[in-house]
């Protein structure tokens, strides 16, 4: 019997043909088109959720007193009205608290021995380090106003990088570039497959030279690339939370990849439209939601070792892994293994789907 | 070598049995009308042919392919004509035909020619929305021609269209197999299968209950009496109207 096999080359062709028809289709659907939007417009949302405290006028400042007393005893700095001071016993602690506040000071005896001009160190969060010298001239008006002195606020290369444990901004943005590209997989892409399915055009790509697994790879590359513009766009407006571009890439493949996948896994269980939101929603509460917890201190141990399971916790911790100063090893290789776990048992999903679905 | 060739072909579904061991065969360029009640295993049958289902037992040949271990090497040779209108609404008559022209990797010139056969090609621009059901029509046998199948298979390929179009896409039809083209039909209209068809079969509830050309089965089943395909095909399928049937 003769036989004629297909080349990678034919394969991918086939694939991206069919990739090809799945994005210029999307952009004409009015579901998925609205679908995109949404999320585009989430993301923005997001960056806005959290530049959202530059509304809030009061500045935060987290004092670590390295023995005067100075600042203590000024009632004005506590009952001030833009002024919220919060003090902590330790550098480290002050370093810690830092990641949700504005300012941290450190007082030494030196600076606040005389009643002459007051020099104070101060260390902002790395996502501020670009504006330092203007945060400097602000915040130096502002304790001069209520210090009733001159005050210089030194920061120069004061930036506190996060701990990978330091939760704050970095670690929400490192949230929301996960959640970006998994809504996208999750929403989209199950309905492309199932749009195929309803319209029976499914059947005339099976009898067509493509396969199930080129449909399935087109279908796949389809996703990738709305993913992939998602992953573009949330990282943009989250570039400044970026400490380690590797980390962010490692992360970043994993859960486009992730996101891939599980959005073809809900593409191939999905039969009706009653089915999109039913499938959906469970994977969003069970997967996403608790990825926003992933580093909440003060999370009760048994569920926090639950959620540290899940490999979409895992990822958003390897994407968090990109906005911090180190990258301990530990960290690194159980959240990347856990990611790969999740990833290959979805690839044996979709690669037992499909032998089910070639009988 | 038989265009089609099927034997002892059974598809069960959950226990029950859509197809009961059927055989047949399909001589080269000849149009081929597949006949039976609904349900009675004419999808199923074409779904085996095509590859897009497994028989549960028996064998099927397509120009030679095997339809479950050959199915590579089957499908260039076949076109199929679906009995719904699976086309790709939101993009034009011919980008739906270029999609496939890729996979089937067929050039732009060859899609422009399969529009002016079907007589779409000044509509070819516009998107599948704006089309009537007999431009579809007509698009699904464009696309099912693309490739140049050597056998061509139509699932109720006039069925809901208008008296005009139906005859468009009969003459269709005939232009094919006059250029060798092997055509499997499947059609609710028996005067239809009467017209175009060289041999028909008939089935019922998974069993062919005949196979030979209209005029044989007319002759043979009349006994005498001028009768049409359709007597023939009630009163050898026709159980549930409680007359004329074999088993009422």
């Amino acid at each position: 019997m003769k036989t004629k096999s297909y080349s990678l080359i034919d394969s991918l062709n086939i694939a991206g043909s069919i990739a090809g028809k799945d994005i210029l289709e999307m952009l004409k659907n009015r579901a998925t088109l609205t679908n995109l939007i949404f999320i585009l417009v989430l993301v923005f949302f997001f960056h806005w959720m959290l530049s959202i405290r530059t509304f809030d006028k009061t500045l935060d400042v987290v004092v670590y007193d390295q023995g005067s007393n100075l600042l203590l005893e000024s009632e004005e700095f506590a009952d001030g009205s833009d002024i919220r001071i919060l003090y902590e016993e330790t550098f480290e602690d002050m370093q810690n608290r830092l990641g949700f506040q504005d300012l941290g000071v450190v007082l030494t005896s030196q600076s606040t021995d005389t009643g002459d001009p007051l020099t104070l160190e101060g260390y902002v969060f790395w996502e501020k380090r670009a504006e330092v010298a203007d945060l400097e001239t602000e915040y130096s008006a502002i304790f001069s106003q209520y210090l009733d002195r001159p005050v210089q606020i030194n920061i120069g290369d004061n930036i506190i990088v996060p701990n990978p444990d330091q939760s704050g901004n970095a670690s929400t943005a490192a949230f929301h570039m996960f959640f970006a590209m998994f809504y996208m997989g999750i929403v989209i892409m199950p309905w492309m497959m199932f749009e195929e399915r309803v319209t029976k055009t499914m059947d005339a790509l099976l009898v067509s030279p493509a396969s199930h697994a080129q449909i399935v790879l087109g279908k796949g590359l389809a996703g990738c690339f709305y993913i992939f513009i998602a992953a573009i766009l949330t990282l943009y407006f989250n570039s400044i939370y970026v400490t380690n571009w590797f980390m962010i890439a490692i992360g970043f493949l994993c859960a486009i990849v992730f996101s891939v996948l599980m959005g073809l896994v809900l593409g191939t269980l999905i039969k009706s439209r009653q089915q999109v939101q039913l499938v959906t929603l469970p994977v969003i509460f069970l997967l996403l939601v608790p990825t926003f917890f992933v580093q909440e201190p003060n999370l009760a141990p048994g569920v926090r070792s639950i959620i540290s399971i899940l490999p979409t916790s895992a990822i958003t911790r390897l994407i968090s892994l990109g906005t911090t100063n180190s990258t301990p090893i530990n960290l690194l290789t159980v959240n990347l293994g856990i990611a790969i776990v999740g990833i290959l048992l979805l690839f044996g999903i979709i690669v037992w789907q499909l032998r089910r679905s070639d009988r | 070598m038989y265009a089609i060739e099927v034997t002892n072909m059974t598809r069960n579904y959950n226990g029950l049995t859509a197809l009961d061991s059927i055989n047949f065969n399909v001589k080269p360029g000849e149009i081929f009308g597949y006949l039976g009640p609904n349900g009675a295993g004419k999808t199923t049958t074409i779904r085996i042919l095509t590859g897009q289902l497994r028989p549960s037992s028996g064998k099927g040949e397509v120009m030679g392919c095997d339809v479950v271990d050959d199915r590579e090497n089957l499908k260039p040779q076949i076109g199929v004509v679906f009995d719904t209108h699976n086309l790709y609404e939101r993009l034009s008559g011919r980008d739906n035909l270029r999609f496939y022209a890729r996979l089937y990797r067929v050039g732009k010139a060859r899609v422009e020619e399969v529009l002016a056969q079907v007589g779409l090609l000044d509509r070819a621009k516009d998107k599948l929305k704006t089309y009537s059901n007999g431009m579809k029509q007509r698009l699904l046998i464009a696309r099912a021609l693309l490739h140049k199948p050597k056998v061509l298979f139509l699932d109720e390929p006039t069925r809901g269209l208008d008296p005009n179009v139906s005859r468009d896409i009969r003459g269709i039809i005939v232009d094919l197999v006059k250029d060798g083209m092997t055509v499997f039909l499947t059609t609710h209209y028996m005067e239809e299968a009467d017209q175009l068809s060289d041999r028909v079969a008939i089935i019922d509830r998974g069993r062919i209950v005949a196979i030979d050309s209209p005029e044989k089965l007319k002759l043979e089943h009349g006994a005498g009496k001028e009768f049409t395909l359709e007597d023939v095909f009630v009163q050898l399928t026709g159980r549930y109207l409680g007359r004329g049937g074999n088993e009422s």
